[in-house]
């Protein structure tokens, strides 16, 4: 007759990455970066991006708008009583959001994947 | 109180939701093999393009409105439908999948109407924020007059939310006529309105004898829910199939049996699959196969055969095809459409057989069944169609199809991630 598991009592449920990078999957979307817009945060050109629609975006949020027909990422900061998109690479513009022309919220970023395996050109 | 919510523009809002650079822009969706249009965006409807068109008579048209085209991408529609349903079950108990873009609500019933109304304008709020899909929801007594409601609140109220009440009920049946009401075909909507029965209203108060004597028995039912009696069955959990089709329209017309052998496989699989996925076996099979129905000398070739032992083994189910096909297949035809239907479903079970069944028979069969349960398991694993028999030519459904304007998989495949930059 076999032992019994003496950690048979103490079984809990295994690491479950949906659970952890899709708190909410009815409105939780990936996303693949492109660029280098956002190094200064860790994402990378080729990077999974996650987003959650039903979130609210604040100060410092990472965020996933609508712009001019595409998607763009950017930090989002309070500045006295205007809000900007912020790119973390120098020499790209701060864009103010004014509330008039074709910029929507699609998602806050909750979470980014990077495959280290991948080969990467250096 | 019965809410019925609907997508608007369903797979026209989908193909939108990874495309900012078609927003306020038209957008069509077209049927299988890129036939006829099966979704148009709001923006193509006011432009006059209409639902059901085929492709070819209005491809020009689009073309010279810059109307973005799309192949049905179900998977996409799919998830989306299903993430859409998941937020009304996070806003109400009781929610039954009416089709991909509807879904009927029941409400706890003391609910006032006011609450009700902002309950589902927060299901609205949510939906689209979540999802980008937008949605209308309509209530009313019964599912015919949320239905109705529904309809209401798509056309007439900007925040796509309509709670019909029973003091409201008179003055909106007046303003609908009966082709527009659930279950009025249009062959019995031209009766009544031979008799002067032009408005729900008037429908609603005929006399139930001279329509059951007229029309049917379903079309009293219709009767009675535009009164606000409930009489349309609700089925929270689908019935268990009793018949399953299986088919294709191909792109260009085949001649060759071999190349109608491997389309019938492929059914034969997706039909096997069904029938593993509920637990059942199934005993009567019929293969159909026709040539183009418009063009002249239009073949409508078919054939049925009968398994002694009820069976949902892929092998036996395309040998069976075969057979049929064997008899029912004529040299030189253009055979556009091929199709498989089965029937004669039971629950799957251990086949003991009689007492004059030999034995080797009995574990022969009972070898096959446990086939189920390992593909079941490679299936889970590996995804459906991970095995499939050689016949099929190792196609799939999707390979036999024509889709040349289909977009990427943005939600089920991570080589088709939406980009952002």
């Amino acid at each position: 007759m076999a032992f019994i598991s003496p950690a048979e009592d103490y079984r809990e449920e295994k690491l479950d990455f949906n659970l952890l990078l899709a708190t909410n999957p009815a409105a939780t979307f990936s996303l693949r970066m492109s660029g280098s817009a956002m190094e200064g945060v860790g994402i990378f050109d080729g990077d999974i991006v996650i987003v959650d629609r039903s979130l609210k975006a604040i100060n410092g949020s990472i965020v996933v708008v609508t712009w001019q027909g595409e998607f763009m990422i950017r930090r989002l900061r309070k500045a006295g009583k205007g809000y900007y998109l912020a790119a973390t690479q120098r020499g790209i513009e701060e864009i103010e959001i004014t509330g008039e022309g074709d910029m929507t919220l699609f998602g806050v970023v909750i979470w980014s994947i990077r495959d280290f395996k991948r080969e990467r050109q250096v | 109180m019965i809410a019925l919510a609907d997508c608007y523009s369903f797979y026209a809002s989908c193909e939108k939701v990874f495309r900012p650079d078609l927003k306020n822009k038209p957008v069509v969706v077209l049927s299988n093999n890129d036939g006829c249009l099966v979704a148009m965006s709001p923006e193509a409807k006011a432009l006059g393009i209409g639902r059901a068109e085929p492709y070819f008579k209005v491809k020009k048209v689009l073309d010279s409105i810059g109307a973005a085209v799309f192949s049905s991408n179900y998977p996409l529609y799919q998830d989306i439908s299903e993430r859409v349903t998941s937020i009304y079950r996070h806003h109400f108990d009781r929610v039954e999948v009416y089709s991909i873009d509807e879904s009927f609500i029941f409400p706890v019933e003391n609910d006032s109407v006011d609450s009700l109304r902002r309950c589902f304008l927060s299901v609205r709020k949510d939906a689209l924020k979540w999802t980008g899909i937008p949605i209308s929801v309509g209530a009313g007594r019964s599912k015919t007059l949320a239905k109705l409601a529904n309809r209401w609140a798509k056309k007439q109220i900007p925040e796509g939310v309509f709670v019909l009440t029973e003091a409201e009920e008179e003055t909106l049946l007046e303003r609908i006529s009966v082709i527009d009401i659930w279950g009025i075909g249009p062959a019995k909507a031209q009766f009544l309105l031979g008799h002067g029965i032009d408005s729900a209203l008037k429908l609603r108060n005929c006399d139930d004898w001279w329509i059951k004597k007229h029309l049917s028995v379903v079309t009293l039912y219709t009767i009675w829910e535009l009164r606000g009696k409930p009489c349309i069955e609700s089925e929270l959990e689908p019935p268990p199939r009793k018949g399953i089709i299986s088919g294709i329209t191909f792109a260009e017309p085949r001649q060759k049996k071999e190349e109608l052998l491997e389309a019938i496989a492929c059914h034969c699989v997706t039909a096997a699959a069904k029938l593993r996925r509920q637990n059942s076996h199934c005993s009567i099979l019929s293969v159909q196969i026709n040539s183009n129905r418009f063009k002249k000398e239009a073949r409508f070739d078919s054939h049925t055969i009968s398994f002694d032992i009820p069976t949902a083994y892929p092998p036996d189910l395309i040998r069976g095809a075969s057979l049929c096909l064997d008899r029912c297949f004529h040299e030189k035809t253009d055979y556009i459409r091929t199709a498989i239907s089965i029937a004669g479903i039971e629950p799957a079970g251990t086949f003991s057989g009689d007492l004059f069944t030999p034995k080797s028979l009995i574990r022969e069969v009972n070898a096959k069944r446990g086939f189920d349960k390992t593909l079941k398991n490679i299936e889970k694993r590996f995804g459906i169609n991970a095995v499939v028999p050689a016949t099929t030519g190792m196609k799939k459904k999707e390979q036999l199809m024509k889709r040349e304007r289909l977009s990427p998989g943005y939600t089920t495949r991570w080589s088709d991630l939406p980009l952002i930059s």
